[in-house]
């Protein structure tokens, strides 16, 4: 190269044909030579021009994902699936470590006295409750109005949102009662329970806000499992009759929830 | 006017508890343009916003929106694929850039192939003049530009009907004349309703108005009309009137008094600001009623 490009160097640059160590010495001069620059900015296709431009911005402004994003997709969720749930409250990396440190911390004590793993049982369905109250609703979501304005369906979204919940708690707590010592079965005894508290306190928010629903069951739990203590009586709630009624408490919760969906698109509860 | 490019709201009531009344029977229709609510605080404006964007549902009453009824499940859906809504407070996740919270709401629009949702994120957010705070965290935008983000999530996937509540609130002098450029080249073929406090983006940009108060409407007309409510009843003076409702000094050092004008009192053309105050000033109401 001259002092100036030469003009098959110049046409196989701006014509896209350029071998790599051409472009970048094209490149290399024209940052200080005018003329070639002047050269260059006549010959360049105007439209390559705005794509590559245009491409640039996307590359800058796409949106990036988060370490949730990235580990819902891995594990086969879509993108837009992904994206409407990373800004759920009680799916950030907060919450979860939260979870998981209370859990942590409960089992630890379920190790170290014998009544621990009861007390273990009996607060786990009390944790999903509380994610599903922080999953949706606008006391969570500061864009409540705007989504709620938007065509996708916002039981849909009440549904994606608080699965996803429910399956995060639902394996944070299930690993720790594997773990829990000398229960048996009864390590899978807080599910139904849970199930059951969360399911119905969704079917009770199109009837009031989830604030006071969530707070309806989880003091309806803690009173209950209060009595059940004071009569010495803790183990009933593992007992197939108890089981099974929480079973059917969960089912008759999903049917009313199902019932009443429509109450969720025409904006009545807030 | 047909009804499939109009909006209608018929005898629309709302109360919030048993004592607030925010709409009472309230009733008004709208073709395409824009259309300028006024009215004090509390008035129910941003109530009857948000009925018209789904938001919130009336007690009863009719709203038809391009022909759908908003209070059926299938009327409802559809005018919701056609709407765009900027609420008065917006909220953001912060954590957002502007790109990506519009690209979330786009997909809360359902706008479902990914190419299309960036292009269309692109699109709105030129319009609206952000293009180059795209990749800025919402929490480090100024209000001003915040706004714009919101109205640009309004516009996603252009909209035929618009509802926008206090959108030139915040915005800088400059920031608002480039909004009206763009609010009033979106109406000229879509429905545009904007609630504001701001008389001078009425007067500048809506083909009609409607002053509301206490849940009714007390006023429709167009803008001039609006005005007109206070012809003879502006006038200057060097010192405050007894009978004028309210006055101010103007920057000459004049009293511009409003109200009922005593005779030979020297008269100024009205502006849309002394209409509105003369409606739902201080007594404007009683006499308005």
């Amino acid at each position: 190269m001259s002092w100036h490009v030469d003009d098959s160097a110049m046409r196989a640059y701006v014509g896209n044909s350029a071998d790599p160590a051409t472009a970048f010495s094209v490149e290399a001069h024209v940052l200080t030579c005018a003329e070639c620059r002047a050269v260059v900015a006549a010959s360049f296709d105007d439209a390559r021009l705005a794509a590559g431009w245009t491409g640039l911005r996307r590359s800058v402004t796409a949106p990036r994902r988060s370490v949730l994003e990235r580990a819902l997709t891995a594990a086969g969720v879509s993108d837009e699936t992904a994206r409407l749930l990373e800004v759920t409250p009680s799916l950030q990396l907060s919450w979860i470590a939260a979870l998981t440190m209370t859990v942590a911390v409960a089992l630890a004590l379920a190790h170290l006295s014998s009544p621990g793993a009861t007390w273990f049982l009996i607060a786990a369905p009390i944790l999903p409750l509380g994610g599903t109250i922080l999953a949706y609703g606008p006391h969570v979501d500061p864009a409540y109005e705007i989504a709620a304005a938007a065509s996708r369906s916002r039981f849909a979204l009440l549904m994606i949102r608080t699965t996803a919940v429910l399956i995060v708690s639902g394996v944070v707590i299930g690993i720790a009662a594997a773990f829990l010592p000398e229960v048996g079965w009864r390590a899978a005894g807080w599910i139904l329970p849970s199930l059951a508290l969360s399911v119905d306190m969704l079917a009770l928010s199109t009837r009031t806000t989830f604030l006071r629903a969530g707070l309806t069951f989880g003091v309806v739990w803690v009173a209950g499992v209060t009595v059940l203590a004071e009569a010495a009586a803790l183990d009933a709630l593992w007992e197939p009759t108890a089981q099974a009624a929480f079973g059917g408490a969960a089912l008759i919760g999903a049917v009313l929830l199902f019932a009443s969906r429509h109450q969720f698109e025409t904006g009545r509860i807030a | 006017m047909s009804t499939t490019n109009t909006v209608e709201l018929e005898n629309l009531s709302k109360r919030f508890g048993r004592k607030t009344i925010a709409l009472d029977g309230l009733s008004l229709s709208a073709g395409p343009g824009v259309t300028g609510i006024l009215g004090p605080n509390g008035a129910g404006k941003t109530t009857l916003l948000r009925i018209l964007a789904t938001v919130l549902p009336p007690d009863s009453g009719r709203v038809r929106v391009l022909g759908h009824d908003i209070t059926e499940g299938t009327g409802r859906e559809a005018v919701r694929r056609t709407l765009g809504f900027m609420p008065q407070n917006p909220g953001f996740h912060q954590s957002f850039t502007a790109f990506e919270f519009v690209d979330y709401v786009a997909i809360l629009k359902e706008i479902t192939s990914r190419r299309e949702r960036h292009e269309e994120v692109d699109r709105v957010l030129e319009l609206v003049g952000l293009s180059g705070e795209a990749s800025k965290k919402i929490r480090n935008l100024s209000g001003g530009m915040r706004r714009r983000v919101a109205l640009a999530q309004a516009l996603l996937g252009d909209p035929r009907v618009i509802v926008l509540d206090e959108p030139t609130v915040a915005l800088d002098p400059e920031q608002r004349l480039r909004s009206r450029e763009l609010l009033s080249r979106l109406g000229d073929d879509r429905v545009i309703f904007l609630s504001t406090h701001q008389t001078e983006d009425v007067a500048a940009l809506c083909q009609r108005v409607f002053v509301v108060d206490r849940g009714t409407c007390l006023f429709s007309g167009t803008p001039s009309d609006l005005a007109d409510v206070g012809r003879g009843k502006v006038w200057l003076a060097a010192e405050p009137d007894p009978r004028a409702r309210t006055w101010w000094r103007t920057g000459e050092g004049m009293i511009r008094n409003i109200g009922d004008a005593p005779s030979g009192a020297q008269n100024v053309a009205p502006t849309v600001e002394d209409g509105y105050l003369l409606l739902v000033g201080q007594d404007g109401r009683s006499e308005a009623a």
